[in-house]
């Protein structure tokens, strides 16, 4: 019983992290009805932004406690260069091709994808860097559960960004056009809405916490490479699809429905299956798309957000 | 000063050329409607004033001022709103959301009186504010259309084929509500398929055909023409 | 009553859902393409040259003037690219300190084959192929690559020497281009289960691999060594390489109470093993083989590296042993991976073997290199080298006589060897 326990632990460690980078497929999703394959990469980039924080900043030189603020600033980073990047994609690869068939965006952004990729091997090489360990170690042991202070901060985290994008949507303006052009392009313009502002902000808010899921990624799994965007990308979009593509709420329960499902799949599988956890995960993206490609909210960003 | 002046209008879609060079002035106060049969480019009309579609050539002044070239957002904020065909309805916004997306180019504005007049207007809109707009009837759909129109306080209303699907007593309360949204100081260019309410209903006419305007006349004029009549009336 | 659930939403339901599909269709192409398909190419051999030097297998003709090119197949980029870096400065080392060849200079040529892929092992075994010039390769790093890898080498009579893949499969491939300075897992695993057994007494192992050609190889000779009647292993679980999360693998063995972990794979896998071992209480120590005996193992699981295992095989220390640290020491800083010294023993053979068997042409001054010739001083190679003395069995497999485990445990940063 206990070690289930554990692997819900270990789920929805994992699965918020997925959730967060889910959110930015959805998004874009819901307004461009276009998937945004580079989105996993925007991720990637979010972590080097972590990393050449924590790594320029010598936090040993202001004393222990210093180090919250370091992780501070490099979430900050990655919430910021991560939006940037996005936004200038969607500017070169998304925006002039905003009219054309579908098939074109979603070619355009595999390009985009491949082309980050290998920028940050030819910039950086490709030896994957591991981030210091700043993070405090060790965590709560509840009756035999260990909860690491990693999988506290990025389950909490996860869900304090989702309210927080939940009251964006909500109740600001530019979540107003954005819930506008997600129902109808066309007739938002009507109301004033701005709309390659609106889609800009869309990418802009994906692209941050895409970002600041890269640098969490990099405090827990202390690894980031420029190929570390690729896997956790396409876990994210099915993420995405099984909760929903178009919804906020969606994305957030496909995520840590997807890390529930791997984790719990690797304790269930049998003695020489147990590394077929992505077979689970890609399995469930297929059955989902045969059996209710909504989704398990099925709505689209407009109701829900 | 007319309120609206298009000059030379040329406008389409892709390879066709819907409106071929038309001129049409609306002033201020009037009820000015474009009748003409289905693909006479009514439609292209409204929406290249309100830069859905670019206009291809010749010029679109508001208040003498420039704005073919603006975008459809900067349109809004000058002051004219446009229904679109089909009403546009944000299907998953309930109703109160959908009127205050229609306020959306009046940043910072208190919505509360002009909520009450759209309300006192459409009554109907009041009982069924937290409603999702997908579900309400057709004839509510354009009450919604309208009244969401009128929270960015136009001072040009652009009613496209407001009849359109609707029952003809229903059709008789828009047009009734047209006219007082008018008599309180909005401007309208009413494009519509149902000539004879339009033409009612207005003060200038002006028929569209191929693109072309063939007539232009006071309304009541038009309304006696024997030709109108026979093209547009229904009458042998 | 049943009723049929909107699909999709609300926005032209067939046409959103083919877009989503579209989406899974591609996700799961890449998702393929990245796991790496085993891909075989064909390339059409050399003509061989009509000279004085005639050899079966067809005659590498270098122009007057060019360069000899050494192929350098190994792991470059992503978690690994530790591994391959090492490889490719043993390599240049061994270029540089030869010198030229009968008045030809040596050019290292890079490719990548990204370590487990099948996919670039096979295209950069491809491309070298078709490298007029190549003489022979060094690599590929690891075990999955070369199984790829080897029948490409193999249509061309190229030879291949690995510094470090040691599965046991690849000298039963039959391929008579294949040479390894490693030696082969079967030889490792069972120290490493006598090791854990008569020295570190651990009694319930759990046992972990990657699921590579080396990973089950390896897991596999040291399951069969270290398993009888009290001595048990208590589970034995692949794990997906290469990824960031094994907290879910880890609760499953920790449930199975283990005294002992042992796992076949890679330093960075090692790493993220110790890191969430640590996270999740999990206390009991840890050993790996070569694959994880390499300075990247504390650098990126730091101090949960602490107290953890590695090991190795060493053949004692050779007359060049030293001479070999120093050298490369003083050029690239530490010289603590594994395979280093591996890599410039087979750089070694490869260049004294094309010295033994180039001729310059006479009439146009072309130096020729008979690839049967060369294969065959490769084969026939007694070396003293930096890891002792080598030769080759007839499958192309090193020699293992004289070879012993090296054990090394993580303490303060740093690999103490605690084997004699």
């Amino acid at each position: 019983m206990e070690v289930w326990v554990q692997q819900v632990v270990n789920g929805l460690a994992i699965g918020g992290l997925y959730a967060m980078i889910a959110v930015g497929y959805s998004m874009v999703y819901g307004v461009l009805q276009m998937i945004n394959f580079a989105h996993g990469d925007i991720f990637m980039l979010g972590g080097f932004a972590g990393y050449l924080t924590i790594s320029s900043l010598n936090h040993t030189a202001f004393g222990q406690d210093a180090r919250f603020a370091v992780i501070g600033l490099a979430l900050l980073a990655g919430m910021v260069a991560a939006p940037l990047a996005a936004v200038i994609v969607e500017r070169v690869a998304y925006r002039p091709l905003r009219n054309a068939p579908r098939l074109a965006p979603l070619i355009s952004a595999i390009g985009v994808s491949i082309f980050l990729e290998n920028l940050v091997l030819r910039l950086d090489g490709g030896q994957p860097r591991y981030y210091e360990s700043i993070f405090p170690r060790g965590g709560l042991v509840i009756s035999g559960v260990h909860i690491a202070w990693g999988q506290i901060f990025i389950v909490s985290g996860a869900i304090l960004m989702m309210l927080f994008l939940q009251g964006f949507i909500r109740f600001t303006r530019q979540g107003k056009a954005i819930r506008a052009v997600a129902e109808d392009q066309k007739v938002a313009a009507l109301m004033g809405v701005n709309v390659d502002q609106a889609i800009v902000v869309t990418f802009i808010v994906g692209a941050a916490l895409a970002g600041v899921a890269g640098v969490m990624w990099g405090l827990q799994f202390n690894q980031v490479d420029h190929y570390m965007g690729f896997v956790p990308g396409i876990k994210a979009f099915t993420a995405a699809v099984l909760g929903g593509i178009g919804s906020i709420p969606g994305a957030m329960l496909g995520g840590f429905f997807l890390g529930l499902a791997e984790t719990l799949a690797v304790q269930a599988l049998p003695k020489g299956f147990t590394n077929y956890q992505d077979v689970v995960a890609f399995t469930l993206l297929i059955v989902f798309l045969v059996l209710r490609p909504g989704g398990m909210l099925g709505e689209h960003l407009a109701k829900r957000a | 000063m007319p309120l609206l002046s298009l000059e030379q209008l040329v406008s389409g879609y892709g390879q066709i050329v819907a409106v071929k060079g038309i001129n049409v002035t609306v002033e201020e106060g009037e009820i000015v409607t474009l009748v003409g049969n289905n693909g006479a480019g009514k439609t292209t009309t409204l929406r290249t004033i309100s830069a859905l579609i670019r206009a291809r050539s010749g010029s679109i002044r508001f208040r003498e001022e420039r704005i073919e070239r603006l975008p459809p957002h900067r349109i809004v904020q000058l002051g004219i709103a446009h229904v679109p065909e089909g009403r546009g309805i944000f299907a998953r916004l309930s109703v109160r959301e959908n009127l205050e997306m229609g306020a959306f180019s009046r940043a910072g504005d208190h919505l509360d009186d002009i909520l009450d007049r759209v309300f006192t207007l459409f009554p109907r809109l009041k009982e069924r504010h937290g409603q999702a707009g997908g579900t309400l009837s057709g004839g509510e759909q354009q009450m919604l259309a309208i009244g969401r129109a009128l929270m960015a306080r136009p001072t040009l209303l652009l009613l496209d084929e407001p009849s359109m699907g609707l029952s003809p007593i229903l059709v008789e309360t828009i047009f009734a509500t047209v006219q007082d949204i008018n008599r309180q100081g909005t401007t309208i260019l009413l494009v519509e398929q149902n000539a004879l309410m339009a033409l009612q209903v207005a003060h200038r006419g002006y028929v569209i055909e191929s693109g072309r305007i063939v007539t232009e006349a006071p309304a009541h004029a038009l309304l006696a023409d024997p030709a109108v009549r026979k093209a547009y009336l229904g009458e042998e | 009553m049943i009723r049929f659930r909107p699909v999709a939403g609300h926005r032209g339901g067939w046409l959103s859902s083919r877009v989503l599909w579209l989406g899974a269709l591609v996700a799961l192409v890449l998702v393929g393409a990245a796991c790496g398909s085993k891909k075989t190419t064909t390339s059409t051999p050399q003509a061989g040259g009509t000279t004085a030097a005639s050899d079966p297998y067809g005659v590498i003709r270098i122009k007057k003037g060019q360069a000899i090119d050494i192929g350098d197949s190994a792991v470059l980029s992503g978690s690994n690219a530790v591994l391959g870096e090492e490889q490719q400065n043993a390599v240049k080392l061994a270029v540089e300190q030869k010198g030229a060849i009968k008045g030809f200079s040596v050019n290292v040529v890079p490719g990548d084959d990204g370590c487990g892929d099948a996919a670039a092992a096979s295209a950069v075994a491809n491309r070298f192929v078709s490298d007029a010039s190549m003489a022979g390769v060094i690599g590929t790093t690891c075990s999955s690559g070369m199984l790829a890898a080897l029948p490409i080498y193999n249509k061309v009579h190229m030879v291949a020497i690995s510094p470090s893949a040691t599965s046991g499969k690849l000298p039963q491939q039959g391929f008579d281009v294949f040479f390894r300075t490693a030696w082969n897992d079967d030889n490792q695993g069972p120290a490493q289960a006598k090791y854990v057994k008569d020295v570190l007494k651990a009694a319930k192992v759990a046992v972990l691999h990657d699921d590579s050609a080396y990973g089950q190889g390896l897991a596999a000779a040291f399951v069969k060594g270290y398993q009888d009647s009290s001595h048990q292993v208590v589970s034995n679980d692949q794990i997906t390489a290469n990824a960031p999360d094994y907290s879910s693998f880890i609760a499953r063995i920790k449930a199975k109470n283990p005294d002992f972990i042992y796992y076949a794979g890679f330093f960075p896998d090692s790493a993220t093993l110790l890191r969430q071992m640590h996270q999740a209480g999990l206390s009991v120590p840890f050993l790996s083989g070569d694959g994880s005996y390499d300075p990247g193992l504390i650098q990126k699981a730091g101090k949960d590296a602490e107290g953890a295992y590695v090991t190795r095989l060493t053949g004692g220390t050779g007359p060049q042993t030293k001479a070999f640290d120093s050298a490369y020491q003083s050029k690239y800083g530490n010289v603590n991976g594994a395979f280093i010294a591996f890599a410039w023993d087979g750089a070694n053979i490869l260049l004294n073997s094309i010295d033994k068997v180039a001729q310059v042409d006479s009439q146009t001054g072309d130096l020729l290199i008979g690839r049967k010739a060369l294969r065959d001083a490769v084969a026939a190679t007694s070396y003293d080298g930096a890891t002792g003395k080598i030769s080759f069995l007839k499958d192309g497999d090193r020699e293992p006589s004289g070879l012993k485990l090296e054990v090394a445990k993580v303490e303060n940063g740093k690999f103490v060897v605690v084997t004699q």
